[in-house]
């Protein structure tokens, strides 16, 4: 079959580059021959690469060969065989090692220290002799007296009303109450310890949300556990209810459940530090009235009681 | 005296240096493989080795590409100080002529890229070891230096990758197969880039009559 022109086109600059076998060259003459137009193409074309092919080569003096030898030499790479050859499954380990590196750290770091979220909150220098426990990994929290302020204490978030003190031992996630009204939001996770501490009583976490004071506890959200200071449990204490300490925290029996409101209460919400003052300030109002060496809700706080906890509040014994 | 002193420095004939036309299109002859490990480890007499072997096809290659160029030290040099830093990513696929002709002609396109175009010194620094033809007339070799500055200058005015595809294949016989791998295009690509480039040329060879006359009478003659 007969090529067209712009196939002889093509196998014309085959031709001029040497590259047409003899049947291409012997197509090409054919059609050539009768085609006066593509001929004067083919013409043009091998004139043209036979001039340039012909056309003086400028090339390096000896002189200028020796300044690019030295040159060249005086940056070449030394000895790179081995890095350079194995330089991809070299970077892909460096990187998974680094990967694992930081997966360890990230398993095995301390947790954080302590951060404060908002309101005015000092961290005590352990070299003031302010505290003398609070030593290695614990540090000395206080708020303001006029102001509270809100922490944050590893994965817990702690509300410290004003002129509250706290310790914040983080290795072992132990918060102790000095002074004031603390009210700790713990995301539980499990194999998580938290725990807040008083002098008279410890509040166990088991998730939950949940206000303490020097006198006792009330849990909004979720569930802690009550212990003694020597570690003999008390009780569990469900969302809404309210827990007083006696006087003498290990004789204590009874919980009481807040009792249900009379009147539409204000909607539940995150208590802000200024709203724990309030609460600290009613609770430490009620505590001269509260009988000693017995069980006794707390007022101030029951009062605060958000209806969905007084409907659901079963009865402890 | 080194190896490359006694033979670069004489301005003589270069002993071992192969003839980069009659190597055309380049048979793979073996590296010798003490040298390329030599050359691997960063050894200053492997790379001399290499660098007398390879030095001159380096400047033709570039030459062809560029055109008469007064850059031509510096792309000579910046291929061999890449070659040279590149020495532990060889793998020994291709030989070392490909290998080193393919940083050539990435050296040579990048220098197109650039656009930097520095007018040429009328006397050019020849090949004193090769003369394209010894026996012409001094007339007849300024005529054709005259056409080649002018056929250089069209070529100026073509894309450069399709340029550089048309000079390894049509001048310097470079098959379409090896012309792609010494640009990395695909095969498609680089006839497309030849057929364009020859178009072009044509084109503008057509439109100045006074070159068309010179390529006639410089004694080129059509095929028939």
């Amino acid at each position: 079959m007969a090529m067209s022109c712009g196939q002889i086109g093509r196998l014309s600059v085959a031709s001029a580059g040497g590259h047409a076998s003899e049947a291409e060259r012997l197509e090409l003459e054919a059609h050539l021959a009768t085609c006066a137009r593509c001929g004067a193409e083919h013409a043009m074309l091998q004139s043209t690469t036979r001039a340039l092919r012909a056309a003086e080569i400028p090339t390096l003096s000896p002189a200028a060969r020796q300044r690019v030898w030295r040159a060249a030499l005086s940056r070449r790479a030394h000895a790179p065989t081995v890095a350079r050859r194995f330089g991809w499954p070299f970077a892909v380990g460096t990187a998974l090692a680094m990967a694992a590196a930081v997966a360890i750290w990230i398993g095995v770091r301390r947790p954080a220290a302590y951060a404060v979220v908002a309101g005015e909150v000092t961290a005590v220098p352990e070299a003031s002799g302010a505290h003398q426990e609070a030593s290695g990994d614990a540090v000395l929290l206080r708020s303001g007296s006029g102001r509270g302020g809100v922490v944050r204490l590893a994965d817990a978030e702690g509300a410290l009303s004003p002129a509250t003190e706290i310790v914040w031992r983080r290795e072992r996630r132990v918060v102790e109450l000095r002074q004031g009204t603390l009210t700790v939001d713990v995301n539980h996770r499990p194999g998580q310890h938290f725990e807040v501490r008083t002098p008279r009583f410890t509040v166990e976490v088991v998730g939950t949300k949940f206000t303490v004071d020097m006198r006792g506890v009330r849990t909004e959200r979720g569930k802690v556990r009550l212990l003694t200071p020597d570690g003999a449990e008390i009780a569990y204490l469900t969302a809404g209810l309210t827990w007083t300490a006696p006087d003498d925290a290990t004789s204590a029996q009874a919980i009481e459940p807040p009792p249900a409101p009379t009147e539409e209460p204000p909607a539940p919400s995150e208590p802000p530090p200024a709203t724990v003052a309030a609460a600290a300030a009613s609770s430490d109002a009620a505590a001269p009235a509260r009988p000693a060496a017995s069980w006794n809700r707390c007022s101030g706080w029951a009062a605060r009681s958000p209806p969905r906890r007084a409907r659901s509040t079963p009865s402890r014994t | 005296m080194s190896v490359i002193s006694t033979i670069l420095g004489s301005g003589g004939t270069i002993p071992g240096v192969e003839d980069p036309r009659g190597a055309m299109p380049p048979v793979a002859k073996a590296d010798d493989p003490v040298m390329v490990a030599g050359c691997r480890a960063g050894q200053a007499s492997s790379l001399e080795q290499f660098f007398v072997t390879h030095v001159r096809y380096v400047e033709r290659v570039i030459s062809r590409l560029t055109g008469p160029t007064p850059d031509l030290e510096d792309l000579v040099q910046t291929t061999f100080i890449q070659a040279f830093q590149s020495f532990g990513r060889y793998r020994g696929e291709a030989s070392l002529k490909t290998w080193v002709t393919r940083i050539a002609v990435h050296t040579a396109l990048h220098q197109l890229r650039s656009g930097v175009r520095r007018a040429v010194p009328l006397e050019l620094v020849t090949d004193a070891d090769e003369p394209n033809d010894p026996g012409a007339p001094a007339d007849q070799q300024a005529e054709s230096r005259q056409l080649a500055r002018r056929l250089h200058a069209l070529l100026d005015r073509i894309a450069p990758k399709k340029r550089v595809a048309f000079l390894l294949y049509t001048i310097e016989e470079y098959s379409i197969e090896e012309v792609a791998a010494l640009t990395e295009a695909s095969k498609a690509a680089t006839k497309s880039r030849i057929w364009f480039a020859r178009r072009e040329l044509m084109a503008m060879v057509k439109g100045q009559p006074d070159l068309r006359q010179l390529i006639e009478s410089s004694g080129a003659q059509s095929w028939r």
